[in-house]
């Protein structure tokens, strides 16, 4: 367990990796208003040999390594990268879920116009918009998916409210 | 300790009304179960309001709200488990 959770570090380094990524999940969810937590970065990699090989050198300076049942220590590569779907990770700054696809199997290319930049700690972030975030919560319908729905929901009827007045 | 069924307990708080009170100073503000009228999502006033309050955020202010109330709940449950 990191000392501290940095989650504005792990967006910060990935940009500045250059890495052509989406937050999605929680912390998406947070940046547009939900009152949710978290404890980890979810986010959906393009998955091009280059973008791969940014991905890989932002996890290294994240020191992350895969969370293992087995306790093992495997770091992720760019070849595991390219290979498997989903990445469960741990780093100096908490968790991170690095993925390939979410929701109906959307990747990133799917993905991109269903999100928005935003403005984070003087970072360009892209971010799955709230009513797609809704979507693959609903597709994914585990218990805490449920729970969650009530507040995304909440929190889109309310942006939708504001934007009319 | 006497165990109370959670549908009674909850039947309980809901039949509990204070409207007998009369405070002007506090007018307006729900301070009774039913008066925190469920939203159409399924939530009540204090939800709403909550999720109001974030929307004056910024996305960098929501963010950083979200990793220090996190790493509070860290810091917490690290001194429990000593």
């Amino acid at each position: 367990m990191p000392a501290e959770l940095r989650f504005d570090e792990v967006l910060r380094v990935l940009v500045r990796n250059e890495v052509e990524f989406i937050v999605v999940g929680g912390i998406a969810a947070i940046l547009q208003g939900s009152p949710l937590t978290t404890e980890d970065v979810d986010v959906v990699y393009l998955t091009s040999e280059e973008n791969i090989l940014h991905l890989a050198k932002a996890l290294g300076e994240l020191e992350a390594f895969y969370l293992d049942p087995a306790g093992r220590h495997i770091e992720p590569d760019a070849t595991r990268l390219a290979s498997a779907r989903i990445h469960l990770l741990k780093t100096r700054c908490g968790r991170v879920d690095v993925l390939r696809t979410v929701g109906k199997g959307l990747a990133f290319q799917d993905l991109v116009g269903k999100s928005r930049v935003l403005e984070v700690d003087e970072l360009q972030v892209r971010v799955l918009d709230l009513a797609t975030i809704i979507e693959t919560k609903e597709h994914a319908d585990r218990p805490k998916d449920r729970y969650q729905l009530l507040f995304l929901r909440q929190v889109l009827a309310e942006i939708q409210r504001l934007e009319a007045e | 300790m006497a165990w109370v069924p959670l549908d009674l307990w909850y039947d309980f708080l809901m039949a509990w009304q204070d409207d007998e009170v009369t405070d002007p100073e506090i007018a307006g503000i729900p301070t009774d179960y039913p008066q925190l009228a469920v939203s159409e999502t399924g939530l009540d006033w204090g939800d709403v309001s909550q999720i109001r309050d974030k929307l004056k955020l910024t996305p960098t202010e929501r963010l950083k709200a979200a990793q220090d109330f996190m790493n509070a709940v860290l810091r917490i449950r690290a001194q429990n488990a000593r």
